[in-house]
């Protein structure tokens, strides 16, 4: 599903370059679930961005089934990002102005998908994450663990093909934490592929595989124990 | 229902009270500011325009000097004086400046109607200009009057080619017949009268278009009014003719010939008047040339100093320069004052666009294109300036209409005030665009790490 080849990202400060991303090649097939992980600046969310196409590599080539993504204006790229991922963040990203309904018919509004059907899919997502009770109220009312099912049914609007999670438990209690993986575990196996970035090794020996990075490079790819399908 | 994008924008605007009403209000006080500036200059300027185009400032005005000038001249030189006295014939004056299309007299007059109810026993002194103290004929008021006994009106009454008017007094002008020309009148019915009417001593009156109506009364076709005989106490006066209207006060007022000789329609008041002549010339720009033409032929046929020019042109142009003057500093004062604003209007959206860079990258996230993103914060400033135009609109009305006044400009058009609306308006969006720039430039990667 997506190859990337020597990708290189050079953040240049002026005086001093960092170099978040140093010749990072890896594949992601369907239905892989990925977990990434690696200290602190090892560069794990610049690699995120890199493959959600929210940011764009200094050098290297990224393809998205055989296509060079790198190269397709801003318009098509906003539409892959609308229509075939969807992202969780470690602080949940929602619009505090707009209710968890609301906030889950955002990505489906970019898709130009009719107010009705937006509504009544975004209620049903909301139920399917267990949040029936909670559709009109604004994020500061909800607790964290909420605000992060809200954030999982509003990137789960469009149908991704790809969930890519940046430290989606980081932020919560660990019994939280739990209630999240195991939403997105069930998602993979209905065939949705998911590349999480975590610090934690339980979490990532539930992955399929694990891709370690330190100071920008892949340091190691390895299958867990578990071993999946890989 | 709004798309979500859009209900993140109304919200925050909403939600932020303060700030949005100060974006509101500073685009307001700028919208209003220009839009009064401007529309004061454009109404200054059209109004000075139409009003120079009036034939009256193509007019070079020659008089004797002033009652009030000629008080105060010592007896013997007044003597001097009285042989200054212009006439009819002093027209041809005008082949002497090729610049002069037209020559005529226009002097004020009023006539002062018999009703059926006015006391016409009684001297009229009681109405209209008060009759001269002893007129240079020492004559009787039998002279200057035309006198009926309450006999001679019932009569009149039911003569059927006597107009009696429910009027007091009509006004209007003795004229001669190129004033019609100069001014563009033409008659509807019956006709103007002619050179050849100087001649005689005819009491006939041209009626203005809707003084021909008042008189003839609702309902009733002026037409009918034509050759019939209007009862005045200055006698019988036979309508010839009436004008086509031409929407200036010529329409309600009566136009009789000028004649030299006294004893025609109030001849006696004609020697307590200056009589005018006017000489209208094809071009304005040849006024000045013209007047010292005609001031050459006047000194050479009553001497030096005799006669006065005036030329209302010139004196209406200071005016119109004053007012233009003042026009273009207020709309600089306002244009600079909308400029400040808009500066600041331009600086309190870049500071919400950092504060919503994070929003920013959410919405890129969920798949908005940069193009998305401009077009959302574009709104928010179209907002903002709809807002402020209307409130900027309310303030610029009462303001330009106050200022127009204080300038004396009497027709105004409410499209000046529109047109710096929508200009200013234009303006404002212009420089909203420049934050909504800055959007575009958010590196949405870096924006989520904040
Ligand atoms: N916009 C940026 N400008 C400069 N340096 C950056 C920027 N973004 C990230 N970096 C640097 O790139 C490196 C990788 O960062 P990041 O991908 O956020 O690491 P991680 O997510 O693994 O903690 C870090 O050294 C960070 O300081
Ligand atoms: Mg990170």
């Amino acid at each position: 599903m997506i190859k990337l080849e020597n990708i290189n990202k050079q953040y240049d400060l002026g005086t001093v370059k960092v170099n978040a991303l140093k010749n990072v090649s890896l594949e992601i097939k369907r239905g892989d679930y990925a977990a990434i992980m690696g200290p602190s600046g090892s560069g794990k969310s610049t690699l995120m961005h890199i493959l959600g196409i929210l940011d764009s590599a200094s050098r290297g080539k990224y393809y998205l089934e055989d296509y060079d993504v790198t190269s397709l204006p801003d318009r098509e790229q906003a539409r892959i990002r609308n229509q075939h991922f969807g992202f969780i963040f470690q602080s949940f990203n929602l619009f505090p102005e707009l209710s968890a309904v609301e906030n889950v018919m955002l990505p489906m509004s970019y898709a130009g998908v009719a107010a009705k059907t937006r509504r009544e899919k975004a209620v049903k997502l909301l139920e399917d994450v267990g949040l029936s009770h909670r559709l009109t109220h604004l994020p500061t009312m909800l607790s964290g663990g909420e605000q992060q099912r809200v954030a999982i049914a509003r990137a789960l609007s469009n149908d991704p093909d790809l969930i890519l999670a940046d430290e989606p438990t980081g932020n919560l209690p660990s019994d939280k934490g739990e209630e999240i993986l195991e939403i997105l575990e069930s998602l993979n196996r209905r065939g949705v592929t998911i590349v999480m970035v975590t610090h934690n090794p339980e979490q990532s020996k539930r992955a399929g595989y694990v891709i370690e990075l330190r100071d920008g490079a892949v340091i190691k790819e390895s299958d867990t124990l578990e071993g999946k399908d890989v | 229902m709004f798309k979500e994008p859009y209900k993140i924008i109304l919200r925050r605007f909403r939600d932020r009270p303060l700030e949005s009403g100060l974006l509101v209000l500073a685009v307001a006080l700028g919208i209003g500011a220009f839009s009064a500036g401007f529309s004061l200059l454009m109404n200054t300027v059209s109004y000075s325009r139409n009003l120079m185009s009036s034939p009256e400032y193509k007019e070079l005005i020659f008089s004797t000097r002033s009652n009030s000038e000629e008080m105060e001249t010592p007896v013997r030189e007044k003597l001097v004086q009285e042989t200054a006295v212009l006439k009819v014939s002093d027209l041809e004056a005008a082949k002497m400046a090729p610049g002069v299309q037209w020559a005529f007299v226009q002097n004020r007059a009023h006539l002062r109607l018999i009703t059926r109810d006015s006391q016409i026993s009684s001297p009229p002194e009681a109405m209209g200009p008060p009759a001269p103290p002893e007129s240079a004929e020492g004559g009787t008021s039998k002279n200057n009057f035309f006198t009926i006994s309450d006999d001679e009106r019932a009569a009149a009454e039911k003569d059927e080619s006597v107009v009696i008017a429910e009027l007091d007094e009509i006004s209007g002008y003795e004229v001669t017949p190129q004033f019609f020309n100069a001014w563009g009148i033409t008659a509807a019915d019956g006709s103007l009268f002619t050179d050849t009417d100087l001649n005689s001593t005819a009491n006939i009156i041209v009626l203005g278009s809707k003084l021909a109506s008042l008189i003839a009364g609702e309902g009733n076709n002026p037409s009918i009014l034509l050759g019939k005989k209007l009862l005045t106490r200055e006698g019988y006066q036979t309508i010839i003719g009436i004008t086509n209207p031409v929407s200036s006060s010529y329409d309600s007022e009566y136009f009789a010939p000028y004649r030299d000789q006294s004893g025609g329609v109030s001849g006696f008041r004609r020697r307590f008047m200056d009589t005018q002549l006017r000489f209208a010339v094809y071009n304005p720009s040849d006024l000045d040339q013209t007047a010292e033409l005609l001031k050459n032929w006047f000194a050479a046929q009553f001497g030096e100093d005799q006669i006065t020019v005036s030329n209302p042109r010139a004196e209406a142009m200071q005016l119109v320069k004053r007012n233009g003057g003042i026009g273009i500093l207020i709309l600089f004062l306002s244009a600079a004052g909308f400029f400040i604003a808009l500066v600041n209007v331009s600086n309190i959206l870049i500071s919400r666009v950092l504060r919503m860079k994070k929003g920013v990258g959410i919405l890129m996230a969920v798949g908005a294109a940069k193009k998305d993103i401009m077009n959302l914060f574009l709104l928010e400033t179209v907002l903002i300036a709809l807002l402020g135009g209307a409130a900027g609109t309310a303030l610029a009305l009462p303001l330009s209409n106050y200022m127009r006044e204080a300038a004396g400009i009497t027709t105004a058009s409410w499209l000046f005030t529109a047109v710096g609306v929508v200009l200013s308006g234009i303006v404002t969006v212009l420089f909203g665009i420049i934050p909504s720039r800055h959007y575009m430039k958010i590196d949405p990667a870096e924006a989520m790490r904040s």
